[in-house]
């Protein structure tokens, strides 16, 4: 096996650092694997002293203030859901590109484009209950959906409130995220018109039940190794507006409740780990 | 937001202890750890050098020099003196644990009565 491949192996694996830490350090881990290190091969245990050394790095590394980073976190994964179910109920085109103008938005920290988007799409699904249900024929190419009750409309009011906390707090360095999280919506699409599933059908819940567990999961993973909250706060801006669900409306089979049993409980998993101190040393005057 | 408490992991330790006696660079750390600690604390490199990263965030470690072999950077890296003394309170802590076990046992030993 070449050296060449040795080390295009191993560079692989380095992009699961973040990218300030590649610059920083990236030459020299490639310099001890490959200079030091006796074997001239890809070693398993290295490779993966690597990719978990990347992903921990990746979740210490800050952006901005803790709660302004779960709130854009949280308010993402409402937008990127809306999206989602807009592409399985065949929205308006113009409702689609309101929905994923706010997700983009969201992901890229751009605050001030954040808040009229939010509030659009709150004022949208809310109009029947704000303005009368007679909004609900409202004809316009940029409405969505309009709901009649206010435990199915709480997603939105916390997306509105967390964008209005974003814009009045104005926290700097609000984290970029990358827009592959837009996969999301794209597997939304794939599902509902390459595969013909049917919106709300079993594959459907059975694929967002298994990527909202995997995120959550991800999630306490996570937090057990930066040991901060803004990954319970983002899950629980996610999670709580769809729990109180059961609380008016009974669910109508085990499948169901064992569903928001799951994500409440990772939910609470992530909050007790935040909690837990870190084993890391002090320096008397952290710099 | 990070909750910290003042124990510190196993690795950390023998990395900082590692860099007592001087610079060292990091292929130096990673034998000088495994040797220090009888073979228990054996870091890969990518382990290593996110350790590293930390602790020079939290001003315990700094970056003495630097060489290049081969084409590619080798750093030396050194305690400062904020990661000398939490090495050695660390040390102390361990003492004082490993007294309450062993103050005790030794007189003990092999006097149990029928």
């Amino acid at each position: 096996m070449s050296g060449a491949f040795t080390e295009r192996w191993y560079r692989l694996f380095l992009r699961a650092f973040p990218p300030d830490h590649r610059a920083e350090y990236g030459a020299e881990i490639l310099g001890t694997l490959l200079n030091d290190t006796p074997r001239r091969h890809p070693w398993p245990r290295e490779t993966a002293g690597l990719l978990t050394a990347g992903l921990t790095a990746r979740a210490r590394a800050t952006a901005g203030p803790w709660w302004a980073d779960g709130v854009q976190l949280g308010l993402s994964m409402l937008a990127l859901a809306n999206l989602a179910y807009g592409i399985a109920d065949h929205a308006s085109p113009g409702w689609l590109a309101i929905s994923a103008l706010l997700a983009v938005a969201l992901l890229r920290g751009w605050t001030l484009a954040v808040l009229p988007l939010a509030l659009a799409v709150a004022f949208s699904t809310g109009r029947a209950m704000l303005v009368g249900p007679e909004a609900t024929a409202w004809s316009s190419q940029f409405l969505g959906p309009a709901y009649h009750n206010w435990v199915s409309l709480a997603p939105y009011g916390v997306l509105a409130i967390g964008a209005i906390a974003l814009a009045a707090g104005r926290p700097r360095d609000l984290r970029v995220r990358p827009l592959w999280w837009l996969v999301i919506p794209a597997a939304a699409l794939a599902l509902v018109h390459l595969f013909g599933i049917r919106e709300y059908g079993e594959t459907w819940q059975l694929v967002r039940a298994g990527t909202e567990s995997i995120l959550l999961l991800a999630g306490v993973l996570a937090t057990a190794v930066a040991r901060t909250p803004r990954w319970a706060l983002a899950a629980a801006i996610y999670v709580l507006p769809g729990a109180i669900t059961p609380l008016t409306d009974p669910p109508s089979s085990t499948q169901i409740f064992g569903y928001w049993l799951i994500l409440t409980g990772l939910l609470l998993a992530m909050a007790a780990t935040a909690w837990r101190p870190q084993p890391v040393p002090t320096a008397r005057h952290p710099q | 937001m990070v909750k910290r408490t003042s124990v510190m992991s196993e690795p950390t330790y023998f990395v900082l202890a590692a860099l007592l006696d001087g610079p060292v660079h990091g292929y130096g750390i990673i034998k000088r750890a495994e040797a220090q600690s009888d073979g228990r604390v054996r870091l890969a490199v990518g382990t290593l050098y996110g350790a590293l990263d930390r602790l020079a965030r939290d001003g315990l470690v700094v970056v003495d020099g630097e060489e290049t072999v081969q084409g590619r950077p080798r750093r030396y890296y050194r305690l400062t003196e904020d990661g000398r003394s939490a090495v050695t309170r660390e040390a102390r802590r361990l003492q004082q644990a490993a007294q309450v076990v062993m103050g005790r046992t030794s007189p003990l030993t092999g006097d149990a009565r029928a």
